[in-house]
C-alpha cells in the first residue's frame, strides 16, 4: 500500500482520468476525496468503488465553493496529503472561430481553477505533501483545434514551476501530469476522424492510451517514492511528444 | 523469470538499483569493470533476497565483452533480458581548454558507445518476445550543460537523443525507451563536487533543498521497468529536486 491513509483530493474525479486515479489510489490505500461539478450519480458510483467517505460538489470557477469543500476536508480528516488538480473542460475550435467565450470559459477552468485550488490548499496541505496538476499533450505540442486548451494546459505547467519554487521548503512537490489522447468519451466527444488520424501519425505507440494508463505515475508522483522529483512534467503520450 | 540487467552495478547508484530490484523479487544481472570486490560484497548483500543476482564482469564499450556478458547471463538465468539499465559511466572535471583527445574519446566510450553496444545487443530478442525496456540513466549535465564537464555533459546529452532515437523505431515492437537525468546524489563520481565551495552553493539554489538519496532514485527506475509504465516512451524523468525543469 503505497498510500496508504493519505487523503487526496482528486478534482473531476466523477469520471475519466479523474475517475481513473481516484480507483488507482484507493487501491492503493488512500481516502480519496471524490469531486464533481455536474455528474452527481457517476460520482457517487465511483465514491462506492473507491470507498470513498467524502463525495463533494465542486466548480473550480468559484473560490466560494473551493474554500468550503477543502474545509469540509479538513473537518473530516484534518488535513490534506495529495490534490490532483484534474478538472478539465475543452472547447474544440480552429483557431480563427475560437470565440472569446470559449476562450475564457477554458481558461477559467483549466488554469485558474488550478491557481484557485492550490492558493486554497496551502493553509491544508501538510509539509511532504504533494499537488498533481494535469496537463496535457495540447499543452506540450499546441494542439492545432484547441487554442484556449492548450494555453491554459501550458499555463498550468508553467504555474507548477512557479509553485514548486514556492513550496520547495516545505518539501511539497508539485509536479504536472501530461496525458495524450486517451481512448474515452472525451476524446469521441472533440476529435474528429482526421484529428485522430493526424494524433496517430505522431505516436510512436501506435494507439491511444487507457485511463488506466494514467495511474501508473499518477500513484508514484503521489507516494513518498517520488520525494525528489518537483517541478517536472511526466508526460504519458505513447511518444506522442517525446521531449 | 525473465532478467533485468544493469550495467555498472558493483557501485553507486547502479547498486542501489541492482539490490532494490533484487529485494523486489527480480532476477538482476549487473556488470562491473574493475571493481571484483565491491562485486562480490553485493552478491553477499543480495544472496538472501526475494530474486536472484549474477554478476559478470563487462567492459561496455567493447562488443565482444557485452556479448559475452549477455551470453552469461541469459545461461544463467535460463531467460532473455527483458529489462536493460545502462548505469555504467565515467566523469572527469577538466576545463575546456584542457580535455584532450583522449578524454573526450573515453568519456562517449563508455557514457554513450556502451549504451549503444548494449542495446544493439538485446533489442533483437525484445523484439522476438514484443516486449522491452531500455532505461538510461543520464544526468542533468546532458541537459544544462557542465561548467567542467563538457566531455560529460555531451556524452549525457548524447544519451538522451540515443533514447528518444530508440523510442522512436521500437516502441511499435514493445520496446519501451525511457531515461533518468538524475540532478545531484552522494556517490564517488560526485562526492568531489558536492564538498565544495560551488558545489555547496549549487545544493542551496535547489528548491528542495538537498541532493538526492538512493531510494528516491531506485523507486522511479521500478516504475519505469514494470506494466505500470506503458504508455511511457521516449521520456526523460527528471530526478533534480527541481534543479532543472521541464
Amino acid at each position: 500500500m503505497r498510500l496508504k491513509d493519505k487523503v487526496c483530493i482528486v478534482t473531476g474525479s466523477s469520471r475519466g482520468i479523474g475517475e481513473s486515479i481516484a480507483k488507482g489510489y484507493a487501491d492503493e490505500g488512500a481516502k480519496v476525496v471524490i469531486t464533481y461539478v455536474s455528474n452527481k450519480e457517476d460520482a457517487f458510483k465511483v465514491a462506492e468503488n473507491t470507498n470513498s467517505e467524502l463525495v463533494l460538489q465542486l466548480d473550480v470557477r468559484s473560490r466560494e465553493n473551493i474554500k468550503e469543500v477543502f474545509q469540509k476536508v479538513s473537518d473530516k480528516y484534518g488535513h490534506v496529503d495529495v490534490l490532483v488538480n484534474n478538472a478539465g473542460v475543452n472547447r474544440t475550435a480552429d483557431f480563427d472561430k475560437q470565440t472569446e467565450e470559449e476562450w475564457d470559459e477554458v481558461i477559467d477552468v483549466d488554469l485558474t481553477g488550478v491557481f484557485r485550488c492550490c492558493q486554497e490548499i496551502l493553509p491544508y496541505i501538510k509539509d511532504n505533501g504533494r499537488i498533481i496538476n494535469i496537463g496535457s499533450l495540447s499543452g506540450e505540442y499546441g494542439g492545432p483545434r484547441t487554442p484556449s486548451y492548450a494555453a491554459a494546459k501550458m499555463g498550468v505547467m508553467a504555474l507548477t514551476h512557479c509553485l514548486a519554487r514556492f513550496l520547495g521548503p516545505r518539501n511539497i512537490c508539485v509536479n504536472c501530469l501530461s496525458p495524450g489522447v486517451v481512448a474515452g468519451e472525451f476524446t469521441e466527444q472533440t476529435m474528429s476522424p482526421d484529428v485522430k488520424e493526424t494524433a496517430l501519425s505522431l505516436m510512436l505507440i501506435k494507439r491511444f492510451a487507457r485511463y488506466e494508463e494514467m495511474v501508473g505515475a499518477a500513484v508514484y508522483l503521489a507516494s513518498d517514492e517520488s520525494s525528489y522529483v518537483t517541478a517536472q512534467t511526466i508526460s504519458v503520450n505513447g511518444g506522442a511528444w517525446v521531449r | 523469470m525473465a532478467a533485468i540487467f544493469v550495467t555498472g552495478g558493483s557501485k553507486g547508484i547502479g547498486r542501489a538499483i541492482s539490490l532494490h530490484l533484487c529485494s523486489q523479487g527480480h532476477n538482476v544481472a549487473f556488470s562491473y569493470n574493475k571493481n571484483k570486490s565491491f562485486a562480490e560484497s553485493l552478491l553477499d548483500e543480495a544472496k538472501n533476497f526475494a530474486g536472484k543476482i549474477f554478476a559478470v564482469p563487462m567492459q561496455v564499450e567493447n562488443r565482444k565483452s557485452v556479448q559475452q556478458a549477455f551470453s552469461a547471463t541469459k545461461q544463467n538465468f535460463n531467460s532473455n533480458i527483458e529489462c536493460l539499465i545502462n548505469n555504467a559511466a565515467i566523469s572527469q572535471e577538466k576545463p575546456f581548454l584542457e580535455i584532450t583527445d583522449d578524454d573526450w574519446k573515453n568519456m562517449h566510450n563508455v557514457n554513450l558507445l556502451g549504451p549503444f553496444i548494449c542495446s544493439q545487443e538485446v533489442i533483437p530478442e525484445m523484439i522476438k518476445s514484443k516486449w522491452g525496456r531500455i532505461i538510461n540513466i543520464s544526468s542533468i549535465g546532458g541537459q544544462w550543460g557542465g561548467f567542467n564537464q563538457a566531455h560529460y555533459a555531451s556524452s549525457k546529452s548524447g544519451l538522451i537523443n540515443l533514447t528518444r532515437t530508440i523510442a522512436k523505431i521500437y516502441s511499435k515492437d514493445g520496446i519501451l525507451s525511457n531515461a533518468i537525468a538524475i540532478g545531484l546524489v552522494d556517490t564517488d563520481m560526485s562526492s568531489a563536487e558536492i564538498n565544495r565551495q560551488d558545489g555547496k552553493k549549487k545544493i542551496d539554489g535547489i528548491p528542495i533543498g538537498r541532493i538526492a538519496n538512493m531510494e528516491e532514485i531506485t523507486s522511479v527506475v521500478e516504475f519505469l521497468c514494470s506494466e505500470s509504465s506503458s504508455y511511457i516512451t521516449g521520456q526523460s524523468i527528471n530526478l533534480n529536486g527541481g534543479m532543472y525543469f521541464s
